[in-house]
């Protein structure tokens, strides 16, 4: 019956990214583009006394320099502590000092050779033991400390339940940073059109929120900036946020007067681009001796680095694993947030939940090991259920994670029985794994995971807009707000549109790049496009059938409940009719 | 400095003259507007940037283009081309390893993609029925960040088999 919905199609996408068409930032191309490259800081902490860009900016082929001079006066960022140049002060390695644009990246690299910066280097903190020191040095001098943000979440009594306890054990486990590593480095092309509306090509998962932070970046209405997403090498949360180089590229075409690509080489990418945050986590946890858990109290310590992101607000999600992964009757869970002279961190794929599942199912099985129980049936023990609320409020309605756990396990017995049947050669283990010289073993280890999906709500709308387009020939086109980052969206929700208007999903044209044609959504995380872009798709088009049934009523003389959608026409129930 | 090179790519002659500091990359991708090789960390490591000189995988940004002078080059945007007009054209189809990529869902940013398929190509053309192991020792030196490579080595394998059908 169903047309679209339900099928394992190929991406709409793929042809053109098999084929070398695909059109990456780094492909962009504009008539009299210029080159723009940064200078960054020499060290994590300093005193910036002057820069001089004279010799740079009579290099031929250069066409201007930038520094702090050239900074709107405003700052950005979700903790507004960042400017695209920093001024007085730098405060990581990868601190923006100085930039030039140049008819080529070369003349750009070595124009910033001859910029000379000096420096009175400061007393870094580069550990956030040092950086809560009571004398530490301030990361910014306008704070009261190095503290951005503390969490805090409690539910139930720790003391009760570490009463009813007859194991508690502690652990720490240090968490280290994780680089996203896309494929394509950073990437931005901006252009300055005669009316002074900034165009920015750009790798963003957030379009409409970069250009809200943009216009506070650079001074100048919201309703002015225009994002159009180029297809993106790659995100895994690096296009959740503003990030420098995007106002800098933006403050070089307005100086240089021309369109200006700014692209990361790759040990740019590893040095400036955000992390996953290092984090120092302290966990103390409760049993009883039939192996109900009692008690979980949670210690996270961030260094987000340099400048705050959107990244610091992870431990909400390191909160939910904490308070709701299990069935934990007295949880306690705290997040402190450290400034650093650090590189900067940022929001990456699981926002939190990889760490936090981390120390989770690490204290998962020592419980189970202190109470000497079988770690699966430890877990299927305290396994969340079905219709039940969980103390920190999340409503659990259908839930399999006693049978997921079951039939993992059961998989994970024959894996063992292969091993005692197969006599030298089990099956899949490589091959270090059996010499018996060496010290590798083979283990089987169990974690499970609760993650949000469907929309984060995080942000103060977490809509999307879509319209359904219909043109004289009937061919069908969906402008979406959502995005597309490799992940499949324009497909499934071409096939969410295709399904209710009755073609086929390949022929449905959806635009979806444009900030000047797209309606508004909040971007692209937390699993949330297929059903919140996919259902305002979904209304869209039932909608423009409605319409599309209400004049085809009229010329059949049927009723509106009579008439269906397929195969590209509006047909009679049961009937060959069409329209 | 600059020096005179001529490049056949894809079948077409170039006449060029190339900045001597230029690798074959960057010709490629802004003196010939082909963009399907990409570069991904110029320090070939990546593979993003992989075609075929002379018949040999290559990774583009490690070859100076002045050394290039005489070479044939192919590029993603050759596979599969009739008389110089690629895939997607009229009458034009996509190569078996191409379509296996799209049909197995062996593409996601799709940034490594092309490199991914000039390896596959060379590996197919020493290799035509590589087990899995081979594949993965043949895709080796391309990185993907997406996929995880299980669905890639799969549309290889499924590409292997039609080629070899």
């Amino acid at each position: 019956m169903s047309a679209a919905v339900g099928r394992r199609l190929p991406k709409l996408d793929a042809p053109a990214k098999a084929t070398g068409r695909a059109t990456y930032g780094h492909d962009v191309k504009l008539p009299g583009m210029l080159h723009g490259r940064i200078l960054y800081s020499r060290y994590p902490h300093a005193r910036v006394l002057d820069v001089d860009t004279s010799r740079a900016e009579q290099l031929p082929g250069v066409k201007c320099a930038l520094t702090a001079a050239d900074n709107p006066p405003t700052q950005f960022g979700y903790g507004k502590d960042n400017t695209p140049f920093k001024g007085d002060v730098v405060r990581s390695l990868r601190d923006e000092v100085a930039a030039v644009v140049a008819t080529h990246p070369d003349i750009a690299a070595e124009a910033l050779e001859l910029i000379r910066v000096k420096y009175e280097p400061l007393q870094p903190v580069l550990t956030v033991e040092d950086a809560l020191a009571p004398d530490a040095p301030l990361v910014h001098a306008d704070r009261e400390s190095n503290r951005f943000i503390t969490y805090n979440y409690n539910h139930g009594d720790l003391r009760k339940g570490e009463a009813e306890s007859d194991v508690v054990l502690e652990t720490t486990c240090d968490l280290p940073y994780v680089t996203h590593a896309c494929m394509e480095t950073s990437v931005v092309v901006a252009h300055f059109d005669d009316r002074g509306h900034l165009t920015l090509w750009s790798t963003t998962q957030i379009p409409f929120l970069l250009q809200r932070d943009l216009s506070e970046a650079l001074d100048i209405p919201g309703s002015r900036i225009r994002i159009i997403q180029t297809a993106i090498g790659g995100a895994f949360g690096r296009g959740l946020d503003i990030y420098p180089y995007e106002p800098i590229a933006a403050l070089m075409a307005r100086k240089s007067g021309k369109p200006v690509r700014l692209a990361f080489s790759r040990h740019e990418e590893f040095l400036v681009s955000p992390a996953r945050q290092p984090a120092r986590t302290h966990i103390r946890a409760g049993a009883r001796a039939d192996g109900r858990i009692t008690f979980r109290d949670v210690e996270v310590t961030l260094d987000i680095g340099a400048y705050v992101s959107w990244g610091s607000v992870t431990p909400l999600v390191m909160m939910e694993t904490t308070a709701s992964l299990y069935r934990v009757p007295h949880v306690r869970f705290q997040a402190d947030c450290i400034y650093t002279n650090n590189l900067i961190t940022g929001a990456m794929r699981g926002y939190g939940n990889p760490q936090s599942t981390f120390f989770v199912e690490t204290t998962m099985d020592q419980l189970a090991e202190a109470v000497d129980m079988d770690p699966v049936q430890f877990r299927l023990l305290n396994a969340n259920r079905p219709n039940e609320e969980t103390p920190q409020g999340l409503k659990i309605t259908s839930c399999g994670m006693k049978e997921c756990l079951q039939a993992v396990a059961a998989a994970a017995d024959r894996s063992r029985g292969v091993v005692a049947d197969g006599g030298d050669e089990p099956l899949g283990i490589p091959s270090m794994f059996r010499s018996p010289r060496s010290k590798l073993r083979r283990g089987i280890g169990f974690a499970a995971t609760l993650n949000v999906g469907g929309g984060a709500r995080i942000y103060r709308s977490d809509g999307c807009g879509a319209t359904v387009k219909i043109d004289d020939f009937g061919h069908v086109s969906l402008i979406t707000g959502s995005s597309e980052i490799g992940q499949g969206s324009e497909t499934v929700l071409a096939q969410i549109v295709a399904e209710v208007l009755g073609v086929d999903p390949g022929t449905v044209t959806v635009l979806n790049s444009d900030t000047d044609v797209k309606p508004w959504d909040v971007g692209v995380h937390a699993s949330r496009t297929t059903f919140i872009a996919g259902n305002a798709a979904h209304i869209a088009a039932l909608r423009a059938r409605a319409q599309l049934f209400e004049t085809a009523a009229e010329m059949l003389g049927e009723d509106e409940d009579q008439l269906v959608a397929r195969d590209g026409q509006i047909a009679v129930r049961g009937g060959a009719a069409v329209a | 400095m600059k020096q005179r090179i001529q490049l056949i790519v894809n079948g077409d002659s170039h006449e060029l003259y190339v900045d001597t500091r230029r690798s074959l990359l960057d010709v490629l991708r802004h003196e010939l507007n082909l963009l399907g090789a990409h570069r991904g960390c110029d320090t070939g490591n990546c593979g993003a940037c992989t075609v075929h000189v002379d018949g040999r995988v290559v990774t583009a940004c490690m070859l100076m283009a002045v050394a290039m002078d005489g070479a044939a080059v192919t590029t993603v945007e050759g596979v599969g081309a009739v008389n110089g007009v690629g895939p997607g054209s009229p009458g034009v189809g996509l190569h078996p390893v191409q379509r296996a990529l799209i049909e197995h869902g062996g593409i996601q940013c799709g940034f490594c993609t092309s490199g991914m398929i000039m390896s596959a190509l060379a590996l197919l053309q020493s290799n035509p029925r590589p087990s899995r192991e081979q594949v993965r020792a043949g895709l080796a030196g391309n990185l993907c960040r997406c996929t995880g490579y299980v669905k890639i080595v799969d549309a290889v394998l499924a590409a292997a088999e039609e080629l070899g059908a």
